[in-house]
């Protein structure tokens, strides 16, 4: 029989080559975890089967706030952790931006105690907004545009004909002798020049509105006087009306002069200036609230704001505050939906937590997080639940999803459909509930498999000795700095950005006081303080020495490299005055140090010092900003491998993070001693 | 947790400036249907012919729609057909005929308004003030002019017989003189005032 022999012999072969080729690149199981950056490993290696149900709800979801006139409501989507709950947040959103369907999607990434859910939720849109690149800095181009798109068609059809064609200048001088005289086909050329525009502005997606204009023979400087001139007389005297102008005549100058700076400034603070009637109204971030929904409700824009990973955002060290923080979230997401109308609020949570989060809620709370919803053509149910069993077909496609990447072109004719697996070894996986435990084992045997290399236990951090351990720990710190770096990157020098800083901040100077890593003296109590009021400027991480209430150090981090406005310095020396003071010295951390200070900056900081206020400037390295950053996530990260390992682990881990805040906890111990000593 | 309720039935509103409530297009069609023609001052009308000013609406949204169109003319013109609502396929629009009228004594355009309100079912009403110039027939502009100008040679004429004359001076003084050409004047302006209100025999078609 010889033909057989030959067939087999050439499979054979071919199992070889493609065994070389995986051996030459990287192991595709070894990706399980979906975070920043890993939008595009997310997408190649998607397995629609699996998630299908769970996309298709999550898609009816968002697609009732296109209405609207829907109310706000919670939907959890739960399950154990590694069953793709972040892969299906993420893909999610590819699917959305693939489809060109425009949605407000906010990732909260912390949640404080006590934070008032209003001001949290209207600063989750501003920093979103303001973001210098990513979905934040599109979706604040988008908005502006179909704003403007939707105003200047309105302003247009607010005019009488012969009054929208009067605001075409004329270019010429034959043009102007022309009009004068009142030559039939240049008003005419005008009229349908200006009818043109409106077809192209009132559209859902107006294509390039400056371009529009410009066609039009509209310059950006007339539309803007237009649609000023129509705000005016559309918009009331209170002071709904009066953010309403300021808000809609930044974004027109925003999309049509390409100014930014005017919408930073507004969202900033300037949004408090104006008439006497603002300044002496009350509540003006929760009226800044209801004109930023308005604006998202007329753009059929759906709000969502999602809670991914809950596990992480209500992450602390400390059982009691671990308790308080989850009543507080509850309590908050449940104001959030009675009080805001038209917000989707997803919930991405292990089952666990969710589980504990409603048992210890009282009945108010429980009925609005465990409240059914009925999506079109499917059954009501409370929750959108993860996958629970991992079936064979989905293992096969898992695979060929995986492999495919690698071997691109080669030719696999004739190569079993989960090569390089055996039957065996999918029969091994079957038992497994997660995805993430299935792509950690399939790891280890593509590991055996292509690299002949012995097995090294279920999880990475199952070393045997703390050297091993501490590179583990090292490892994965080095990969969270490159997330970290990322998402610095792409919202470098924004104030935005001054709230997770902080928040991060938070996090590691917590974790030392926790376990004693102070220094010389020991820290009473350590606290982030924010003031709604003072937008991103108003958080200040604040370390207490002598006791929980003596005013201590408080430290606030200014990521600009442009000029430092005034206002800005003056929001965190308006610390000094809060009534309880919580500081003693106020360290501003800036990336030029005391180079920022020149001006006015100048003038307000040394009438500070005069007035003997403990202010320091200091100068702060890129590195330090990254590491910050880092450390909450891969702390959360870490924590659950390093438990495994006992008493001897949580040692690595302290000492691990004491070499780490080394250079801070040296950098306190300066600021702690007063200035001159 | 202390925070207040800011949801009220007005939240759900959008703000003013964005309410789709202007309308999608006005036309002013001649007869032949034809736009009329625009100039800087308006769409340029001829006395005694028939218009269709034509108003369509944008298409309604999740906050309502315009529900009714009324059209209000002043004395220059004279509805022939009434307003009346035509849906064609998504398109709504309303249409009106009327005829201008030229309403001057002077042999000089008319400049009107005619006001189109649009009556939203959420957000009230909202006019647009549409600029118009009417002009006169070419007959009976020429007939205008022809009278101004025989009038203006009278009055030149006789004043420079009187002033020329000192007997009619003196008669000039006498107050019943003044009396009668006052009089005289006044009902010369009367019957010019009613005589424009009549489209002369042979200008433009016949009123219905």
């Amino acid at each position: 029989m010889p033909i057989p022999e030959v067939a087999q012999l050439d499979i054979a072969k071919t199992r070889d080559a493609g065994l070389a080729i995986l051996r030459n690149g990287e192991n595709p199981f070894a990706f399980s975890v979906a975070r920043v950056g890993t939008e595009k490993d997310c997408r190649d290696y998607d397995v629609p089967e699996l998630l299908d149900s769970q996309r298709s709800d999550l898609r009816a979801i968002v697609d009732l706030y296109r209405d609207p006139k829907q109310p706000s409501r919670i939907f959890p989507i739960v399950g154990d952790s590694g069953t793709g709950k972040t892969h299906l947040l993420t893909t999610f959103q590819g699917e959305l931006e693939h489809d060109g369907f425009e949605v407000l999607l906010l990732t909260a990434e912390h949640f404080s105690l006590g934070v008032d859910p209003l001001d949290f939720f209207l600063w989750q849109i501003i920093n979103h907004l303001l973001a210098a690149s990513g979905p934040g800095k599109r979706m604040l181009g988008i908005i502006s545009d179909w704003l403007t798109g939707r105003l200047l068609v309105e302003a247009l059809r607010h005019l009488a004909p012969n009054d929208q064609v009067a605001l075409i200048p004329p270019r010429t001088y034959s043009e102007k002798i022309k009009l004068y005289f009142g030559y039939r086909r240049i008003f005419e050329k005008r009229l349908k020049a200006i009818r043109d525009l409106s077809s192209r502005c009132d559209v859902p997606v107006p294509a390039d509105i400056r371009d529009s204009c410009e066609k039009a023979g509209l310059t950006p400087d007339r539309v803007v006087s237009v649609i000023e001139q129509y705000l005016e007389r559309t918009e009331s005297r209170d002071v709904a009306g009066h953010l309403q102008r300021q808000l809609h005549g930044r974004l027109v100058r925003f999309t049509l002069k390409a100014e930014r700076e005017p919408i930073e400034d507004f969202f900033n603070g300037d949004y408090r200036k104006g008439p006497e009637n603002l300044t002496d109204s009350g509540k003006l971030p929760r009226r800044l609230l209801v004109t930023l929904m308005g604006v998202f409700r007329a753009l059929q824009i759906p709000v969502v704001l999602v809670f991914d990973q809950l596990e992480d955002v209500l992450e602390t060290h400390t059982e009691s505050h671990r308790r308080a923080l989850q009543d507080s979230f509850s309590r908050a997401v449940t104001t959030l939906v009675n009080n805001v109308q038209n917000v989707c609020l997803l919930i991405f949570a292990a089952r666990g937590l969710w589980n504990d989060i409603l048992q210890n809620q009282d009945a108010y709370v429980r009925n609005r997080l465990e409240q059914h919803f009925s999506l079109p053509g499917r059954p009501s149910q409370q929750e959108i639940t993860m996958p629970l069993v991992i079936t064979r077909s989905f293992l096969t496609q898992l695979i060929q999803a995986r492999v495919r990447v690698p071997l691109r072109e080669f030719n696999t004719t004739g190569l079993s459909p989960i090569f390089p697996f055996e039957e065996h070894h999918l029969q091994e996986l079957e038992k497994e509930t997660s995805v993430r435990a299935c792509l950690r084992k399939l790891a280890d045997v593509f590991n055996r498999i292509v690299h002949a290399q012995t097995p090294l236990g279920s999880t990475a951090l199952a070393a045997t000795n703390d050297g091993q351990m501490m590179a583990q720990l090292k490892a994965r710190w080095q990969t969270e700095l490159v997330a970290a770096k990322k998402l610095i990157a792409m919202e470098t020098s924004r104030p935005s950005l001054i709230p997770k800083i902080q928040s991060a901040l938070d996090c590691w100077l917590t974790y030392l006081q926790e376990h004693g890593i102070t220094g010389s003296g020991g820290w009473s109590k350590v606290e982030m303080v924010s003031d709604a009021a003072k937008a991103p400027f108003g958080y200040l991480n604040v370390i207490r020495f002598e006791t929980s209430d003596t005013p201590g150090l408080g430290i606030a981090v200014w990521l600009g490299e442009r000029r430092w406005r005034l206002t800005d310095l003056e929001r965190r020396l308006e610390f000094f005055d809060a009534i309880p003071c919580a500081i003693q010295t106020l360290v501003l951390l800036r990336r030029d140090g005391l180079e920022a200070l020149n001006g006015e900056t100048k003038v307000s900081y040394s009438r500070a010092i005069q007035h003997g206020r403990d202010v320091r400037v200091h100068k702060m390295e890129q590195q330090d900003v990254e590491s910050w950053m880092a450390f909450p996530r891969w702390l959360v990260s870490v924590t659950a491998d390093i438990s495994k390992e006992g008493n001897s682990g949580s040692k690595v881990l302290q000492n691990f993070v004491r070499a780490l805040s080394e250079p801070l906890v040296q950098c306190i111990e300066t600021w702690r001693k007063k200035e001159g000593q | 947790m202390s925070t207040q309720v800011i949801q009220s039935a007005n939240d759900l509103d959008i703000p003013g400036s964005l309410r789709r409530r202007g309308p999608a297009l006005i036309e002013v069609l001649e007869e032949s249907g034809d736009a009329a023609p625009l100039l800087r001052k308006g769409f340029v009308l001829h006395s005694g012919k028939r218009y269709l000013i034509r108003v369509r609406l944008q298409p309604p949204d999740g906050f309502g729609c315009v529900k009714d169109v009324t059209v209000s003319t002043s004395e220059c013109f004279r509805t022939i057909v009434p307003i009346v609502r035509v849906e064609k396929r998504s398109l709504v629009e309303y249409e009106v005929t009327v005829r201008a009228r030229h309403v001057h004594t002077l042999p000089m355009a008319n400049l009107t308004v005619v006001a189109i309100n649009l009556v939203h079912s959420s957000w009230g009403v909202l006019s647009i003030r549409v600029s118009m110039v009417i002009r006169p027939t070419f007959w009976n502009q020429l007939a205008q002019c022809w009278g101004w100008l025989a009038g203006s040679t009278i009055v030149v004429t006789l004043s420079q017989w009187l002033f020329s004359n000192r007997a009619m001076l003196e008669w000039l003084a006498d107050p019943f003189v003044w009396t009668l050409i006052l009089g005289t004047v006044a009902l010369l302006i009367g019957f010019l005032r009613v005589a424009s209100r009549f489209t002369m025999p042979f200008v433009g078609p016949d009123e219905p």
